[in-house]
C-alpha cells in the first residue's frame, strides 16, 4: 500500500477538506470566512498574514486558509498551495477599476501545478453594494469560460447580509466530495 | 579544545568592533553632510529671488530627508544614544530651514497650472441617479475639490485612482475605501476599511473602525476626522459605522514589518490638524439655501482658495 493511498485513507475517514481563499484586496475573503463560522464582522482589518478556520460543512471538516490579498503578499500565497482540495476566489464585484488585474491573478493562480485538480468556486461578493457588476459581468470580465483546466462556479454573494454564502459553499463542498471521497 | 572557544570570543569581539565602527564611521559621515546642510540654510540669505529660495529650500529638505531615511536605515547598528543625538539634529535642521524659509520667501501662493473643479455630490445626484444608496469611483482629478458629503443619500463604497493635487471630503462610508496612485491631496473620509496603494504626499483625516494599511506609499500624514457638521452622528449611524473607534493611529505598512515606527506614514502634528473645515467648503453641503446663491464662478473661487488653504500644509 502506498503512501498517499494510507494518507487518502485516513482523509476518508475524517472526511477533511483543504481550503484556500484567495483573491486581491478588499475583495471580502476574511468576511466570508468570518460570517461563515458565524463571528462578527464589523471589526476586520485588512489581513497581514493569514487566518484559519476549521468548519463543519454538510459533514465535512474544512480547514479554510484565508491569505491576505495586498500585491506585496501575494508571493506568499504559494506557500499555501500544497494539499489544498478547493480555491475559493473571491471578487468585490464593484471593483470595475481592477477587474482585469483580477483576471490576470487568477488565471496565473491557475497555471500554478500544485493547484492542479483542485476545485474553484469564484465568489462574486459585495452583491449588497449598488454598484456591483452582476455575476454575468463577473464571468465576462475574468474570462471564466476559459478555463478548462478546473472544475468551477461562480456565485454572486454578499459576506455582509450573508446571502449565498452557503448555496456556493454546497458546491464547492460537493464537488470536492465527489472526486475524493465517493470514487474509490 | 580552548582554541575553538576562544575563537568565538574573538569573533564576537570582532563583530562588536565592527558595529562600533560603522556607528563611527555613519556619524562621521552624518556629521559631515549635517556641516554641509547647515552651511547651506545659512547662506540662504545670500540669494534675493524668492522663488529660487524656495527651489533652494527644497533641495536642502530633500538632503536633510534623505539624511533621516539613512538614519532609519542606520538603526540597526547604532547606538541608542546616538540614535536619538543624531534625530535631534535632523530636527534642528528642519526647524532652523523652516525658520529661514518663513523669512526669505514667506507663503508663496500656490496657483494652478491647469483648470480646477468643484464637484459635489449634488451636481451628480440632480444629473441622474434616483438611489439613495452609491457607490463612487473616482478616476484621474487633478486640481479638484470633491465634496461627496451629503445627508440624503449613504455611499458603500469609494474606489479612487490618479487624484492629484485635489481636496476630497466625504462623510461616513459603509464598507471600504480603496485608493491607488494619488499624489498631493487631502482626504477626509469616514469608512470601515482603509486601503491605499501606490500614493505619496499625502494628508488622510480618517475615522476607521479597523487597521488602516498602506503599501508601496511614503510621506503620508493622518489625522483623526475632524469635519463637523450637524446630522454627522446620523449619517454615522446610516451607514452603520461606529463613531466612537478611531484606528486611524493604527496604520499598517506592508512595506515595513519591523518593530519600529515605518519612515512611509507619521500622524499629523497636533498644531497642523484642521478643525475648522472652512464654511465656504461646506455650504454646498446637501444643496442648502446657502448654496445655491453659488454660481458656477463662485464655487471656482471657493475652490482654488480652499484647495490652496488645505494643500499648503503638504506642499511646505
Amino acid at each position: 500500500m502506498g503512501l498517499l493511498s494510507i494518507l487518502r485513507k485516513i482523509r476518508q475517514r475524517e472526511k477533511e477538506i483543504r481550503l484556500l481563499v484567495l483573491g486581491l484586496d478588499n475583495a471580502g475573503k476574511t468576511t466570508i470566512l468570518k460570517r461563515l463560522n458565524g463571528e462578527p464582522i464589523d471589526k476586520l482589518s485588512p489581513t497581514l498574514g493569514f487566518n484559519i478556520e476549521t468548519l463543519e460543512h454538510n459533514g465535512f471538516k474544512l480547514h479554510v486558509f484565508d491569505v491576505g490579498g495586498q500585491r506585496s503578499i501575494r508571493s506568499y500565497w504559494r506557500n499555501y498551495f500544497e494539499q489544498t482540495d478547493g480555491v475559493i476566489w473571491v471578487v468585490d464585484s464593484a471593483d470595475r477599476m481592477r477587474i482585469d488585474d483580477c483576471k490576470k491573478e487568477l488565471h496565473a493562480l491557475l497555471q500554478e501545478e500544485r493547484l492542479a485538480g483542485a476545485s474553484l468556486l469564484i465568489f462574486a461578493n459585495k452583491q449588497d453594494l449598488p454598484g456591483a457588476l452582476t455575476d454575468q459581468q463577473i464571468k465576462q470580465g475574468l474570462q471564466l469560460d476559459e478555463i478548462a483546466t478546473h472544475h468551477w462556479a461562480i456565485q454572486a454573494c454578499s459576506a455582509v447580509t450573508g446571502e449565498n454564502l452557503l448555496v456556493g459553499m454546497d458546491w464547492i463542498v460537493g464537488d470536492i466530495a465527489s472526486r475524493i471521497y465517493l470514487l474509490d | 579544545m580552548s582554541t575553538p572557544l576562544h575563537e568565538k570570543t574573538e569573533e564576537k569581539e570582532n563583530l562588536k568592533l565592527d558595529t562600533k565602527e560603522a556607528a563611527a564611521r555613519f556619524w562621521q559621515k552624518f556629521q559631515v553632510e549635517r556641516e554641509a546642510i547647515t552651511n547651506d540654510i545659512a547662506s540662504l540669505s545670500n540669494t534675493t529671488t524668492t522663488s529660487i529660495i524656495a527651489k533652494q529650500c527644497d533641495n536642502i529638505l530633500e538632503r536633510i530627508n534623505n539624511l533621516e531615511k539613512k538614519l532609519t536605515e542606520a538603526t540597526i547598528y547604532l547606538p541608542s544614544y546616538d540614535q536619538r543625538q543624531l534625530s535631534s539634529q535632523i530636527k534642528s535642521m528642519i526647524d532652523e530651514l523652516n525658520k529661514q524659509r518663513a523669512r526669505l520667501a514667506p507663503k508663496q501662493k500656490f496657483s494652478f497650472k491647469s483648470r480646477k473643479a468643484f464637484l459635489t455630490v449634488n451636481s451628480y445626484l440632480s444629473s441622474s441617479v434616483s438611489s439613495r444608496r452609491i457607490d463612487f469611483q473616482l478616476t484621474d482629478l487633478t486640481n479638484c475639490v470633491v465634496n461627496l458629503v451629503s445627508k440624503k443619500i449613504s455611499i458603500g463604497a469609494i474606489h479612487i485612482r490618479g487624484l492629484k493635487n485635489s481636496v476630497m471630503l466625504v462623510g461616513p462610508v459603509g464598507s471600504s475605501v480603496l485608493i491607488h496612485d494619488c499624489e498631493r491631496c487631502v482626504f477626509v473620509v469616514g469608512c470601515h476599511q482603509f486601503r491605499m496603494h501606490t500614493s505619496k504626499k499625502m494628508t488622510i483625516y480618517l475615522h476607521v473602525t479597523s487597521h488602516p494599511i498602506i503599501e508601496d506609499c511614503h510621506d503620508i500624514q493622518f489625522a483623526p476626522y475632524t469635519l463637523s457638521i450637524d446630522g454627522l452622528d446620523k449619517m454615522f449611524e446610516a451607514v452603520k459605522l461606529e463613531s466612537n473607534i478611531n484606528h486611524y493611529d493604527k496604520v499598517e505598512d506592508f512595506n515595513w514589518l519591523r518593530q519600529q515606527a515605518s519612515p512611509n506614514w507619521k500622524l499629523l502634528p497636533e498644531e497642523k490638524i484642521l478643525k475648522d473645515w472652512p464654511n465656504t467648503l461646506l455650504v454646498s453641503v446637501d444643496g442648502d439655501e446657502k448654496s445655491s446663491d453659488n454660481n458656477g464662478n463662485n464655487d471656482d473661487n471657493l475652490s482654488e482658495g480652499m484647495v490652496n488653504h488645505l494643500l499648503k500644509e503638504i506642499l511646505e
